[in-house]
């Protein structure tokens, strides 16, 4: 192998937040598409069916809304927002079943970034309280998993392949492009 | 300038981010290559060379140099991890498991190639990172928390690393002990981290399919390194990936 530079930085703070801090987010998206796109269930992370207690957009300082300063000198003309001020950092799509229950797809943004992609935890998700006597290997670090990680580029995960998954995903994406924010 | 590309592609999100190097015809090159390999091993479109390769219609002599790399590729991990990493699990040919990782990391190489050196690719969670970020200091990966999707459980960092990451904390989603046909039981989520993508992914697919027995397995790989979550909340991490805070 490759002499990887491996280093970790385990952060005391636990900072739930995959906020992105740094500047310079980049290009802007592929396309903004200024056609009608059409009545998006952009609020259903609200809905009772879906909760969403892990929702950053309250605790987050990046989200408030730069309601500050209107642009002077723009007439509304509805056609395509510029995606270049997003009120949040996260964007919910829709949420689609499929024979599990339902998914639901959060992007969570630093700009035009996306620093990670969630699905909404479920009322009805199957809460799965496993025992196990787990042989600990001797060689590995062992500690009780906490929350940390700061400063982070991107996430390493698993993600499903559903196709509800990636209806929900598709959609929140579309929507990403066009500026929309939850 | 930093040049960043989002899409949706082969069922997931992919993100590109090039740091120094980069430019739009890159990010097309890029883009159109994933593309390719949707087309070519997606096992929901009824067209696509894996799809005719399993139905017979296609014979191995005259499948694509790609088809055969990962068909190669497959029945060595399959070897590899005592059966565990198997593209045939769900009773018909899906290399998902491995095609994901290993297309990222042949977009990877071939940015590398082109002289952008200093880049992150994330296809849905498997993250290739070369050179530094666009702050000048190596990449920052998190390792998503198993019980809370908006949190991380830890960071690896570096300059050359594939990180790949199965878990059981999605919905509907679980891993089958293909040796049993039940849901393996015992780990939550499995990182291997190392030098290529497609084997990070095979191998972190095959010690979640495992179970506990999958710790000690992954303890015996020489040159990946991992980060384990157990279903009771522990975690469990190689030295080499350990905390310095």
């Amino acid at each position: 192998m490759r002499r990887a530079v491996l280093a970790v930085a385990g952060l005391a703070a636990g900072t739930s937040l995959l906020v992105v801090v740094k500047g310079g987010a980049g290009a802007a998206p592929d396309t903004v598409a200024a056609a009608n796109a059409g009545p998006t269930p952009s609020s259903s992370a609200g809905t009772p069916g879906s909760p969403d207690p892990s929702a950053p957009a309250s605790k987050a300082p990046v989200a408030k809304k730069t309601t500050a300063k209107p642009k002077p000198g723009k007439n509304n003309t509805a056609a395509a927002p510029p995606p270049a001020a997003p009120k949040s950092n996260k964007v919910v799509g829709p949420r689609v079943e499929n024979p599990y229950g339902a998914v639901q797809v959060v992007l969570e943004l630093d700009g035009n970034r996306i620093v990670n992609v969630r699905t909404l935890e479920m009322p009805d998700q199957e809460a799965r309280s496993d025992q196990l006597s787990a042989q600990v290997e001797s060689q590995l670090g062992d500690e009780a998993v906490r929350e940390q990680g700061a400063d982070l580029d991107t996430v390493s995960g698993a993600t499903e392949t559903s196709e509800a998954y990636k209806e929900s995903l598709r959609k929140a994406i579309d929507r990403m492009k066009k500026g929309e924010r939850d | 300038m930093t040049e960043f590309r989002v899409r949706e592609c082969m069922g997931t999100v992919i993100s590109v981010e090039i740091a120094s190097g980069g430019s739009a015809a890159l990010l097309d090159e890029v883009f159109a290559w994933f593309d390719e390999v949707d087309a070519r091993f997606s096992t929901f479109k009824a067209d696509s060379e894996v799809c005719r390769f399993d139905r017979g219609e296609l014979g191995l002599p005259d499948a694509s140099a790609e088809l055969r790399t990962v068909l190669d590729r497959c029945a060595d991990l399959w070897r590899e991890t005592d059966g565990y990493f198997d593209g045939y699990a769900s009773g018909r040919l899906d290399p998902s498991g491995f095609v994901k990782g290993w297309s990222v990391q042949v977009a990877s190489d071939r940015l590398l190639a082109a002289g952008a050196v200093d880049h992150c690719v994330n296809a849905g969670g498997d993250v290739r990172v070369r050179g530094q970020s666009p702050a000048g200091r190596p990449w920052r990966v998190g390792i998503r928390h198993p019980w809370n999707a908006s949190a991380t459980c830890h960071v690896v960092s570096g300059s050359d690393l594939a990180i790949a990451t199965s878990g059981v904390y999605e919905r509907g989603h679980h891993v089958v002990d293909p040796h049993t046909g039940r849901p393996a039981t015992g780990l939550r989520s499995v990182t291997v981290v190392g030098a290529d993508l497609g084997t990070a992914d095979a191998y972190a697919t095959a010690a979640l399919a495992m179970g506990t027995a999958g710790v000690r397995w992954l303890g015996g790989i020489v040159g990946y390194a991992c980060v384990v979550v157990t279903d009771e909340g522990r975690k469990l991490s190689s030295s080499a990936l350990s905390s310095v805070a």
